[in-house]
């Protein structure tokens, strides 16, 4: 029981951090029609900036001031590169986009070298948010979630409910009736891309101190985070927190769970059979946790090739 | 970069066409460092570098080999088994004798067949696959050869040590939980842990393995651990999968003590904080150890290559040591390198290291190296990661008693 109440636990406040940072994936997609590569990007150099000025100018700052920095590196770079190549068309967007992951993966590692930081929460920060049958759990994990909450609440509200919101879903569209109707539609997608890497930025900085802060943690969570906006729906922000939370849980329980292929063979009396051959029958749920998400996506494309929520076929 | 590695090969090529009919010219020994220098496994890889070029100044400084300096070749193998496999010809090309690589044992698994059959079609320019830290035991056991030396730990070597410098200083418990990375080098660790637990009386309550640095967070494994009851964890892992596991287990406020092949890495113990203190580490070096030799050298160390040598780099520095005392042996007198002679020397060779005799084992040709069992804790001399935390010595287990017993899966065959 407690482990089921820990997994889920863990699961929904995973899946949350996931959504910040596919969040704004997904809502740049949506509207550009690119998949921006740089995108996990935004996440690490959240962390690295939360992890310098949090020495200048205390932990609290930093986490508010670190992603509207990342915000304005997103700005600059819709205003200055990807609006200049938009017009040869997406392969020069999609090329762009991935050569700025390594640039500033490798920027990362010519400043802060190529070992994790000690970017870590403040020692007033590391305590109990409650005590479940004698395991704690941290607030700060509670704090994440919160976080994650907020933000897609708010998102949420400024998308269905403010004029705002209906140019930027209108520009999504039909870019070029917005246009005609006299809306600025480059600026929307400046403020659009602003945002998604603010969002990233964010949860860069207030993970990275939970998570470690290392060069390698955009890749690590890159490769989750596109998993998350394909099964959601591409350019779905609904899609992308129902997959995130579907992602965080699926994750957390595979983890713990000490199946194989071979005990559900045993219920139909294939058990030691499939143990006698050994290889994939044998290995347990818990190794292969983290290519879980893989697996939902191949089932999901198979299925359901526009995502959850996707509406776009 | 395409053009100049162009020119190299054709300048080289004529001087040998021109040196050639003059006759005996002496062959300069190059080793070939084929590692990960960029990518996510470049933390690693670069600390055996850095040790390498330590290595090699030293063999420089005391004369080089065969009338020349001994050069290093380095080449980015980008973290896998494809781009190794490609530097590798590069290498040969460049003519190495000795090809070396540490961290991934992947890597290592591919350079060892490659060389394997690179030497059965090249009688007479053989090449030595001299490995200083890929830790997978098949590649002294089922995949064993006569040119393939590894000169640093396995997992049963490892384990071995740990587990009963933990158990006489009772700090080992009753029932331990085994995590460990999915692929050879932590199943490896999975057996090792259980074989050496059992014979120090304790229980293995629980093993798993995971994915390999790609889980973000452990708080699902911990949970496990809390329902074994367990009060020890063992595990194999690095880089990320070992700051998170401790981080995780420290923000569930949970109270056991690890055991571990891998905190010293930088960033490390910075990440993990005084969630750390307590935690036992082995590993073929520590900073405390040696005596006046062993601050010698970590003194010597840190003004060549600016810092101390306090994760991976003893271990290619030591390899290379005794690398030097095998190249005593032999004499090619200005002529051409016999690989086959300089592998027999290094069955040969003895090396002093500041803890203690390191050889090589000729039927496996696993090192016999003493190793040492350290503890984090701020009492610690060198303090790492500008915490004030370090690793306090426990003790140095001697070669002998570090010593496993070679696979009896190796059946090296040894050139006539």
């Amino acid at each position: 029981m407690d482990f089921v109440l820990f997994s889920t636990l863990n699961g929904i406040i995973y899946g949350l951090l996931l959504f910040m940072v596919s969040a704004g994936l997904t809502l740049i997609f949506g509207m550009m029609g690119i998949v921006n590569f740089a995108h996990a990007s935004f996440y690490m150099l959240g962390a690295y900036i939360a992890y310098s000025l949090a020495k200048l100018i205390g932990f609290w700052p930093a986490i508010l001031l670190a992603p509207l920095l990342v915000g304005l590196i997103g700005v600059a770079i819709e205003r200055g590169m990807l609006r200049r190549v938009h017009k040869h068309g997406h392969a020069h967007e999609l090329l762009l986009t991935f050569g700025l992951a390594y640039v500033f993966e490798e920027t990362v590692k010519m400043l802060y070298g190529n070992y994790a930081v000690p970017y870590s929460i403040p020692a007033d920060l590391r305590f109990p948010a409650f005590t479940l049958s004698g395991a704690d759990y941290p607030f700060y994990r509670v704090f994440i979630g919160l976080t994650a909450l907020v933000m897609f609440a708010l998102l949420f509200w400024l998308l269905r409910r403010t004029r705002v919101g209906i140019i930027v879903r209108a520009a999504v569209r039909r870019p070029e009736m917005v246009g005609a109707l006299g809306h600025d539609v480059p600026k929307v997608f400046m403020g659009v891309f602003g945002i998604g890497a603010w969002l990233a930025g964010l949860a860069g900085a207030i993970s990275g101190a939970f998570f470690t802060t290392s060069p390698n943690m955009a890749l690590e969570l890159g490769i989750i985070v596109f998993v998350v906006v394909v099964v959601g729906g591409l350019g779905s922000l609904e899609g992308a927190l129902v997959a995130s939370l579907l992602i965080g849980l699926l994750t957390s329980f595979a983890a713990g769970a000490d199946v194989a292929l071979a005990d559900l063979g045993g219920l139909v009396g294939l058990g030691p059979a499939m143990k006698a051959i050994g290889g994939i029958f044998t290995v347990k749920l818990a190794t292969i946790a983290a290519s879980v998400p893989i697996l939902v996506m191949l089932v999901v494309l198979l299925l359901r090739p526009s995502g959850l929520m996707g509406d776009k076929t | 970069m395409q053009w100049t590695a162009m020119t190299r090969i054709a300048v080289v090529t004529l001087t040998a066409a021109i040196a050639a009919p003059g006759g005996a010219k002496a062959e300069q020994l190059k080793i070939a460092m084929i590692e990960a220098l960029s990518g996510p496994a470049a933390q690693t890889g670069i600390a055996f570098t850095e040790g390498m070029r330590y290595g090699v100044d030293r063999l420089n400084a005391a004369g080089g080999f065969n009338g020349q300096p001994v050069k290093l070749l380095e080449y980015d193998n980008q973290g896998g088994p494809t781009g190794a496999a490609e530097k590798l010809k590069a290498a040969i090309a460049e003519g190495a004798r000795i090809v070396s690589s540490a961290s991934s044992s992947a890597v290592a698994a591919q350079l060892s067949e490659d060389i394997r059959k690179h030497n059965l079609r090249n009688v007479g320019k053989e090449v030595i696959y001299f490995n200083v830290g890929s830790e997978a035991y098949e590649l002294t056991a089922e995949k064993c050869h006569f040119w393939f030396f590894r000169m640093g730990t396995n997992p049963y070597v490892r384990i071995k040590a740990l587990v009963r410098a933990m158990k006489d200083n009772n700090v080992l418990g009753e029932k331990i939980y085994s995590i460990n990375q999915n692929y050879s080098y932590g199943q490896d660790h999975e057996k090792a842990q259980a074989q050496f637990v059992k014979e120090a009386g304790a229980t293995v309550v629980e093993s798993v393995l995971h994915d390999v640095n790609k889980i973000q967070d452990f708080s699902p494994y911990v949970a496990k651990i809390k329902a074994s009851g367990a009060q020890t964890v063992i595990t194999g892992n690095w880089a990320n999968d070992i700051i998170l596991l401790i981080k995780a287990v420290g923000d569930a406020g949970l109270k056991v003590r690890i055991g571990n092949t891998s905190l010293d890495t930088p960033g490390t113990l910075g990440n993990a904080g005084a969630l750390a203190l307590g935690s036992y580490l082995v590993k073929i070096y520590n900073l405390e150890a040696g005596g006046a030799p062993g601050k010698a050298f970590i003194e010597d160390f840190k003004t060549k290559i600016g810092h101390y040598p306090y994760s991976e780099e003893p271990t290619s520095v030591f390899a290379t040591a005794l690398l030097g005392e095998a190249l005593k042996l032999v004499n090619f007198k200005g002529g051409d390198i016999d690989a086959k002679a300089v592998a027999l020397a290094l069955e040969k060779a003895k090396w002093e290291s500041p803890v203690g005799p390191w050889s090589v084992r000729a039927d496996d040709h696993q090192v016999i190296l003493p190793i040492t069992i350290s503890e984090v804790s701020r009492a610690a001399t060198y303090k790492v990661d500008t915490t004030d935390m370090g690793f306090k010595l426990v003790r140095v287990v001697p070669a002998d008693a570090a010593a496993v017993a070679p696979s009896p899966a190796c059946k090296m065959q040894r050139p006539g």
